[in-house]
């Protein structure tokens, strides 16, 4: 799994993308949050980073969103060269930050009209607040909401300014389902107009399910990039197979599987080739060892694996 | 200039619904002066301890009329009336002297024939009504004001509009003296309170607006936006301007209505200190938000600096009796000065410092808090 990355769309195309990074650096003292990473960004796409907790996406996003100047690298902007991402840019950019943090005192349209101000155009608070499902939260204060609700307002101010370009900074993070489903909706209605999307995420479903195009990073590093697809195609023909497995069994099972098995807490994981006779040859060895296999499950790779090939971690860990 | 507008107004609006800020911004300067005034100072119902001496030489009903509206708006009168056949001279210095010497605290002289000239309309020029009041006393002050007020009111209100005025009521304002200092305390203490208010908003407002926003994020989406902290800080400025404003004109309102203080806030010497002591609370506000590592700091910081800078300068009651080893503190406090200046702009008792001392002070503190909070202040954490 490991080698050079897959070059980005636009890192090396003739056709300009909308944001071009190329080495970007940034330090927090001794802590390199970001270590030289590029990558590129085509119109009308989305694209994800994605890592876990402290992996430096957060650091990239605001140098991106201009809250954060970078020590080193390039920035191609809308097709301009740019030292740090200033007014002129964040004017077409919408910007979802990963807190949801609003004046508590002012209220849900209060807030719309507030931001407006900031822009040299805007669509109609109403509309945004319709679009957000927040309609009849217009007069509510700000905190009276509750965390998915303030979310939505966030979702609301970062397409005020009707963006070519929105940064979503762990969108769904302590969303319940339901409301992650609708942000979900929302995002795949944005990229169908035609918006690009950056998204920042630790949720490996929900960057397969909404990206045109992934990059994994990891302590401040992209260690691998391509559309979900490609990345996870990456494996071969392989399937796994989970189930309930004591910690105590696990050295038999690796014993019998040499090279194939892993133990992930208290769980057993199986990467087969042959999904007929690696089951087999699994469910004799359970019946030798007497145990029971609760939970089995036989799935596809996912992007989750591939961060696991590539680091020996999870991306929740 | 929008975005400064709309930040101002949302500025303004949370300070009337957080409990906080809704109680010491807003209500905590009307409860003091209200609290103090009553203790201290004089508590007229419907009559104001102003004394006019009057010389009517009107022979006709206005004269008399216009005696009655005064009395109406709660000034003691005080009727100087000529014998028949005698001159008015002798009555016109006896008037002088009584507000000279303190005995009234303004005079009123209306003219001969004044209801004739204004109901006859044979001449059109100004009928002159004379006042005389001593300049630097704040009761003399006030009651000239009031005559002319009552003036005005009864020429053109009263009469103007039952169309019988033929002239228009002139308006003459002699000073006759000054000096003799017997402000009275809802008037020493109105621009006090106010001084104080306008501070707690400067040094607790400021802080806590940036500081908070700053560490809940807010200002981090802010700036998102393409607002540049330039535009951000003048928003803030703008938006405690607008409370400060509404404040002054609230605590204004109450020394009026409660204690009958009539001072001539408007006055352009008057405004000066207002802007400048609004500016100073706003520079030690950015500094303390400047020096504070977060909002919780800031507090104790705002309280570090306001309790010494309060007491230390003469808001509520005056300074003559602190120790000798306080002078300098009191010498290089901005609200000494401030206070002072401002006091003295209103007509209100004598100065201990110059005017352009009493203008520096508050300006150095302005330029030196104002150059460290721009060279410390930071709007986003670093992480």
């Amino acid at each position: 799994m490991s080698g050079p990355a897959t070059p980005a769309p636009g890192l090396h195309s003739p056709v300009a993308p909308i944001l071009r990074v190329r080495n970007l650096r940034k330090s927090y003292g001794p802590v390199r949050a970001v270590d030289g990473i590029s990558f590129a960004v085509e119109a009308g796409t989305v694209f994800s980073l994605l890592g876990p907790n402290g992996a430096g996406k957060t650091t990239t996003v605001e140098i991106l969103e201009g809250l954060r100047v970078p020590d080193a690298g390039e920035i191609e902007l809308f097709g301009e060269r740019v030292a740090r991402v200033g007014p002129a840019q964040k004017a077409r950019l919408g910007v979802l930050l990963q807190e949801a943090a609003f004046e508590p005192y002012l209220r849900v349209r209060e807030v719309l009209v507030l931001f407006a101000a900031f822009y040299p155009r805007h669509r109609p608070p109403e509309e945004l607040l319709d679009r957000v499902g927040l309609r009849e939260k217009a007069r509510a204060l700000v905190r009276t909401l509750s965390g998915g609700q303030k979310r939505r307002l966030a979702l609301a101010v970062a397409l005020l300014n009707d963006p070519e370009l929105l940064f979503l900074d762990e969108p769904t993070t302590g969303l319940d389902p339901q409301a992650r489903r609708h942000t979900w909706d929302l995002l795949l209605e944005l990229r169908r107009e035609g918006k690009t999307v950056f998204l920042t995420t630790h949720y490996m479903e929900e960057a397969e399910a909404l990206s045109d195009w992934v990059c994994i990073m990891d302590h401040g590093r992209i260690l691998a990039e391509g559309s979900p697809r490609d990345l996870v195609g990456r494996f071969g023909p392989t399937t796994f197979v989970e189930f309930d497995l004591p910690p105590a069994s696990f050295p038999a099972l690796a014993a019998r599987f040499p090279g194939q098995a892993r133990q992930d807490g208290e769980r057993g994981l199986l990467q087969v080739q042959d999904l007929a006779r690696d089951l087999a040859r699994l469910l004799s060895w359970a019946e030798e060892e007497g145990l029971a296999l609760r939970n089995l499950l036989v799935r596809q790779p996912n992007l989750e694996d591939v961060f696991l090939a590539l680091t020996g971690r999870r991306l929740r860990e | 200039m929008r975005a400064i507008g709309a930040l101002a107004l949302a500025f303004a609006r949370t300070t009337l619904r957080e409990g906080n800020t809704l109680f010491w911004f807003w209500l905590f300067p009307l409860l003091l002066f209200g609290l103090l005034g009553g203790i201290f100072g004089r508590v007229e119902r419907g009559r104001l301890d102003l004394t006019v001496v009057v010389v009517n030489l009107d022979r006709g009903p206005l004269g008399w009329e216009l005696l009655r509206a005064l009395e109406e708006a709660g000034l003691a009168l005080r009727s100087l009336v000529p014998p028949l056949g005698t001159s008015a001279a002798p009555l016109l210095d006896e008037a002088r002297r009584e507000v000279a010497e303190g005995r009234a605290h303004a005079a009123l002289i209306v003219p001969e024939a004044f209801s004739d000239r204004l109901l006859g309309g044979g001449e059109k020029e100004s009928l002159p009504v004379e006042i005389f009041y001593r300049r630097g006393e704040a009761g003399s002050s006030t009651a000239a004001s009031l005559l002319a007020e009552v003036l005005e009111e009864f020429g053109c209100a009263l009469l103007a509009q039952a169309g019988l005025v033929r002239a228009p009521v002139g308006l003459g304002v002699q000073r006759v003296g000054g000096g003799a200092q017997t402000v009275g305390y809802a008037e020493f203490l109105l621009p006090g309170v106010l001084l104080m208010a306008l501070f707690v908003l400067g040094l607790f407002g400021v802080p806590d607006v940036v500081l908070l926003a700053r560490e809940t994020g807010v200002l981090r989406r802010y700036f998102a936006a393409p607002l540049s902290g330039g535009r951000y800080l003048l928003g803030v400025g703008l938006g405690l301007a607008l409370v400060a404003a509404a404040q002054t004109a609230a605590v204004w309102a109450l020394g009026r209505m409660a204690f009958g203080v009539r001072l001539p806030l408007g006055r352009p010497a008057s405004l000066a200190f207002l802007l400048l002591a609004f500016a100073t609370a706003l520079a030690l506000g950015f500094l303390i938000a400047a020096l504070a590592r977060n909002s919780a700091n800031a507090l104790a910081l705002a309280n570090l600096l306001n309790l010494p800078l309060q007491f230390l300068g003469g808001l509520y009651f005056p300074l003559t009796g602190l120790p000798a080893a306080l002078r300098p503190l009191v010498a290089a406090n901005p609200l000494t000065h401030l206070a002072e200046g401002w006091r003295m702009a209103l007509g209100l008792g004598t100065p201990t410092f110059p005017l352009w001392l009493n203008l520096l002070v508050p300006l150095l503190w302005i330029v030196g808090s104002g150059a460290l909070a721009a060279a410390r202040l930071t709007f986003l954490e670093d992480r």
